[in-house]
């Protein structure tokens, strides 16, 4: 790589199906993520596989 | 997630179900600085489960220039099968960014070794960076 790059991997957890605006709140979410990442200087911010929809304990 | 990739002015992947020209797809979209969609990698192998569901496997491989260097994605099940990472080697990627629902376990260490180059994994509960000598940094 042609220079030193900070990736953020964002291991989280989508907000539950079950809450009828799930997917706005779940952007939300993201959306916090990759602001935090910025203000570690992060030059790519990655999330997972299908990564609006799973659920999982919170990391 | 556009808008906060141009807000914040970073490389966003996000990995999501989509549907294009009417096929169902496993999907990782990669977002630039400014929040444009830079390019999309279609999962070359959806499991099973994936492919009852109507999931159409992707067929290319390919990789993005970005400021930082050249990035190649994968998802998940692909990480079983030589032929997406030797597809992915061929494209002389320096990163190869895998988003997944499970840890691969060795096979990212496999894949960086005997096709050269960086992995990131990010999965729901970890993430971790291996180097081309298959080592966790």
């Amino acid at each position: 790589m042609g220079r030193n790059t900070a990736v953020s991997l964002v291991s989280y957890s989508p907000v539950p199906g079950d809450d009828a605006d799930h997917l706005t709140k779940t952007q939300a979410k993201m959306a916090q993520h990759v602001s935090e990442a910025a203000a570690q200087n992060a030059d790519l911010v990655v999330f997972p596989e299908i990564c609006a929809y799973l659920n999982a304990p919170d990391t | 997630m556009a808008a906060a990739a141009q807000a914040h002015s970073v490389y966003v992947v996000v990995p999501q179900a989509i549907i294009e020209d009417g096929k169902r797809r496993n999907s990782s979209i990669l977002l630039d600085r400014s929040g444009t969609v830079v390019g999309i990698y279609h999962k070359n192998v959806p499991s099973h489960n994936e492919l009852d569901m109507g999931i159409i496997p992707g067929t290319e491989t390919p990789v993005f220039e970005t400021d930082f260097g050249r990035l190649g994605l994968a998802v998940c099940f692909d990480i079983n099968y030589w032929e997406v990472g030797h597809a992915l080697c061929t494209h002389r990627p320096d990163l190869v960014v895998w988003s997944s629902m499970w840890t691969g376990v060795r096979m990212m260490s496999r894949w960086a070794i005997e096709f050269g180059f960086y992995m990131a994994r990010v999965f729901i509960c970890g993430g971790a960076f291996i180097d081309p000598a298959g080592r966790p940094l």
